[in-house]
């Protein structure tokens, strides 16, 4: 049902362009592949303005989706809107290629080259995001050079219809496409300048770098000047800059280690992987840095019926879990918990002693399954499997729980295939994939 | 499994944008007949 409405909208989104023609004096139509043409060639344009909102981190859209699915549908609807922009341009090229004129930018009419120009840019847009690592692109620059196409393309293709201006000759006609196109400028220059300027009053400072198990490391940060976050739900995650000012663009989402309670304070857990996370562990005390958040929907708060939680989680992937399991202690939460958690090793499990003590304190099974258990290991070993979950939750109750699910990829898919096959119902599954 | 059904919502969507914008050729062509 959600899932339908949010094709309504999306639909009706990716048809305003084509409907606003309609609003003015629509010219005849030429012939069923022309138009079929420009008509993917709009679909195109008003798709590609769509991803700005996906993208625009705004809370509304994210909620009943959760974010990782957003990048997701942005990913995947670029790819297919810059399909459209070539299935236009193949029409064109295939049966119409008189119309197409000649290549030469210092000879073509000025909107027929900004035509090639916007779905050059689309594909390189894509490329360039889909094949990232394989081309040597560290992510700050790929950011920047993504940021540099998706506009510049955009820009490109509305020059283009309206200089083609074929539908968009009518003065009102005119005037409606140019509002509609103003409209997304005035989106972008919303997320991408209005906003980190409100960022930029907000700074916090580094309190502490704290070195955890497993090369991972807990950054605290405390407000600088300012109250900090009014509040967020234990889960929830924030886009981080470190350093400089917040148009920088060394900013990444983390999930929030730390709970509510422990507000104006925020802590991050993060393992060193890329090239910012490694740069973690040497961060100096008073470093500025800027939050853009809360997000997310990956939290118990959001479930107060539940009768009781399970958490599945693969190595960092604790960082939202013990968030919730600290907020919980500090809540008195009563209801039954377990928590599934798999490591390489017993020395890498991050929060160890801490999640001792929280099993003390609240209903909490602890269940550690360990790829290369030391000796005398009596717990479980290996990867998780559906036995497992058989012989630790109980049976009756398996479908009523709520199963919060973070970890690599493999490991998630897993896991969901085994809950499915178990007959939990796919709304108790909550999932946060971070791959992005 | 999560990604195959964001996967399909994708499909679904592309196809009909597709379908949008047949609609939009054909009713440029007449179709249905008289509109």
């Amino acid at each position: 049902m959600r899932a339908a409405a949010w094709i309504t909208i999306y639909l009706a989104l990716v048809a305003l362009p084509m409907l606003v023609l309609f609003l003015g004096d629509v010219p005849p139509g030429v012939a069923f592949w022309w138009d079929l043409s420009k008509a993917l060639g709009f679909a195109a344009v008003s798709m590609i303005g769509v991803q700005f909102i996906l993208t625009g981190r705004f809370r509304a859209p994210a909620y009943p989706f959760g974010i990782d699915i957003i990048y997701f549908l942005h990913r995947y609807l670029a790819i297919i809107a810059a399909a459209l922009a070539f299935a236009h341009f193949a029409i064109m090229w295939l049966l119409y290629e008189d119309a197409l004129g000649v290549i030469n930018p210092l000879t073509a009419p000025w909107y027929l080259t900004l035509g090639r120009v916007g779905l050059v840019t689309f594909i390189l847009a894509v490329v360039t995001s889909e094949w990232r690592e394989q081309l040597g692109l560290k992510y700050e620059w790929w950011r920047l050079l993504h940021i540099f196409l998706a506009m510049t393309g955009f820009l490109a293709a509305v020059a283009h219809i309206l200089g083609v201006g074929y539908y968009t000759a009518a003065p009102t006609t005119r005037a409606l496409w140019l509002s509609l196109t103003l409209s997304w400028l005035l989106l972008i220059i919303w997320v991408r300048i209005v906003r980190p300027s409100l960022l930029r009053r907000r700074p916090y400072r580094v309190r502490a770098v704290r070195s955890e198990a497993g090369e991972v490391s807990t950054l605290v940060l405390e407000p600088d000047g300012h109250s900090g976050l009014r509040t967020f739900q234990p889960g929830q995650f924030v886009w981080l800059t470190l350093g400089r000012s917040p148009f920088a663009i060394r900013e990444h989402p983390f999930s929030l280690s730390s709970a509510p309670h422990q507000l104006p304070e925020v802590a991050m857990t993060i393992r060193e992987l890329g090239d910012f996370t490694q740069a973690i562990p040497s961060v100096p005390e008073g470093e500025i840095a800027f939050l853009d958040g809360p997000f997310g929907i990956f939290s118990h708060h959001r479930l107060p019926r539940a009768p009781g939680f399970v958490y599945i989680v693969g190595g960092v992937g604790i960082t939202p879990v013990i968030s919730m399991l600290r907020a919980m202690a500090h809540e008195g939460e009563k209801r039954p918990l377990w928590l599934f958690y798999a490591n390489p090793a017993l020395e890498q499990v991050i929060f160890r002693e801490e999640l001792d003590e929280l099993a003390g304190q609240l209903d909490l099974t602890l269940i550690h399954i360990l790829q290369e258990p030391p000796e005398e290991w009596a717990g479980e070993t290996g990867m998780l499997t559906r036995g497992m979950l058989d012989k630790h939750l109980p049976s009756g109750r398996i479908g009523k729980l709520h199963y919060f699910l973070c970890g690599p990829p493999p490991m998630l898919e897993a896991a969901e295939e085994h809950l499915d096959d178990m007959g939990v119902p796919r709304r108790h599954v909550h999932v946060e994939i971070f791959n992005l | 499994m999560r990604r195959r059904r964001a996967l399909m919502l994708v499909t679904v969507t592309a196809v009909l944008v597709v379908l949008l914008a047949i609609g939009f050729a054909l009713f440029q062509q007449g179709w249905p007949a008289g509109a």
